[in-house]
């Protein structure tokens, strides 16, 4: 397993606050770079993350709401998909 | 982060209960302020086990056992029951001993720590500084990509390990045969109806399972997230034990007052010990109480921390690490009590090896072939 690219996160198997710290860098990171509308994270831009705990699902929601972003989940087998829309 | 109005009333509304439980069980016949200590439980069952042998701290505690199994039921109710593990064992167990040794240092875990703290003990308020200042440290490694790395599914044996352990504990609890040793003096010889104290533990362990409380993640998210739901849970805790203790009369203000209610008044060793405490928890993701909690939840990895705690508090006793409580002899002779100098030394190579592991692991100084 490993990180696909900056708005695709795999956090499977890394416990709490791992994959919230690793929501927390992306979104930090698509801030920085938005040349339009420095230090607001662009119109449009999806996140999504692989966990597979209900903890960093909440965790993440709660983050991603905090943000301003719309965040829904969807759970396949074992593991979830947390997708965060700006 | 934002957290939701229902999500802020249930961690109150349980941390309240569980303080009102605390307090319950002391006046139920639990030692002063400890209505739960998970580090000194763990150390009572071990030594009930005869791993060590300080005769006055021995006796195997059925909220340890209520934990785990309150926390397995649940998590099987809900559908959270998930046998996971293999993320830096050996690191963990190690982790695991040194936050132990921080504990006994201080005479507590961090849930004691807010208890204490709620009888009106300041010296667990230097213990609440050095246990947040260690925090701060964790989260300064966390932010720099500390990881303990992966874990993975694991059969359902490795799961339900630690919930059939807590119910082979309840069975030799309950039938006592020869070999269990039982404190007649001294804290290990108080304690609440057996009944009772495993109620509380299965309550208490339901509602941290259902609301992930954590004393370690409360004062982390804060600092990391500016998330306060966990850190809400602390508070509704202490306010509840408060009041609980103003009522039953064991409220007690002061620094070096405190006789007889398992505490000591080394400024400096109470606060090192407790920044042990938290800089070694950050590190494993949650405190002794969550780890209870994660390991009745099927994860391997918690549960092999939690023998980790098990063999420090072994050897916390066995060679003479645990802090001394202060005492008042009948003729009201004082004994301060205090640190020892093996615990001094315990507690300096705890941090530096928990500095090297965060080092480690944050820097990726010993990185595979493959990761290169």
């Amino acid at each position: 397993m490993s990180n696909l690219d900056i708005n695709k996160l795999d956090a499977r198997g890394l416990s709490c606050p791992e994959p919230v710290i690793m929501i927390k860098k992306a979104v930090d990171e698509a801030k920085t770079a938005n040349k339009t509308a420095p230090g607001n994270i662009p119109e449009g831009m999806v996140f999504t993350i692989m966990v597979d705990n209900k903890t960093s699902v909440e965790n993440i929601t709660r983050f991603g709401e905090h943000a301003g972003l719309t965040v829904t989940n969807e759970k396949t087998g074992d593991d979830y998909t947390v997708t965060l829309k700006k | 982060m934002k957290t939701s109005k229902k999500e802020l009333i249930i961690i109150s509304v349980f941390g309240i209960l569980t303080g009102i439980i605390a307090v319950s069980l002391v006046f139920f016949g639990n030692p002063a302020n400890m209505g739960f200590c998970i580090a000194c439980f763990i150390r009572d069952t071990v030594g009930g086990l005869g791993l060590h042998s300080a005769g006055v701290v021995q006796y195997i505690r059925p909220e340890i056992i209520g934990l785990i199994l309150g926390s397995f039921l649940l998590s099987l109710v809900r559908k959270e029951f998930a046998p996971k593990g293999g993320s830096a064992t050996i690191t963990r167990f190690i982790l695991g001993f040194f936050v132990m040794v921080g504990c006994l240092v201080f005479l507590g875990c961090p849930f004691r720590m807010i208890l204490r703290l709620s009888a009106g003990d300041l010296n667990a308020l230097i213990g609440l500084l050095g246990f947040s200042c260690g925090i701060g440290v964790g989260v300064f490694f966390l932010k720099k990509g500390f990881s303990l790395k992966r874990s993975y599914r694991q059969p359902v044996t490795e799961g339900v390990a630690m919930p059939v352990i807590a119910i082979v504990l309840l069975v030799l609890l309950v039938t006592a045969p020869a070999f269990i040793i039982f404190s007649e003096k001294g804290p290990g010889s108080m304690h609440a109806p057996i009944i009772l104290s495993l109620c509380a533990g299965l309550l208490v362990g339901g509602m941290a399972q259902y609301s992930r409380l954590c004393m370690v993640g409360g004062i982390r998210d804060l600092i990391l997230f500016r998330e306060k739901k966990l850190i809400l849970g602390f508070g509704a805790i202490f306010v509840a034990a408060l009041i609980g203790n103003l009522i039953t009369g064991k409220f007690n203000l002061g620094l070096t007052n405190q006789f007889g209610v398992v505490a000591h008044f080394d400024i400096l060793w109470n606060f090192l010990g407790m920044l042990l405490v938290g800089y070694g928890c950050v590190l494993l993701g949650g405190c002794p109480l969550r780890q209870l909690i994660l390991a009745g939840e099927g994860n391997s990895d918690s549960a092999v921390t939690v023998l980790g705690l098990a063999v420090g508090a072994a050897f916390c006793h066995n060679f003479g690490i645990a802090a001394t409580a202060a005492s008042k002899s009948a003729d009201g002779v004082e004994n301060v009590g205090g640190v020892s100098t093996t615990g001094k030394i315990a507690v300096i190579i705890g941090l530096i090896v928990v500095t090297i592991i965060a080092i480690v692991n944050t820097f990726q100084v010993f990185k595979r072939k493959s990761e290169q």
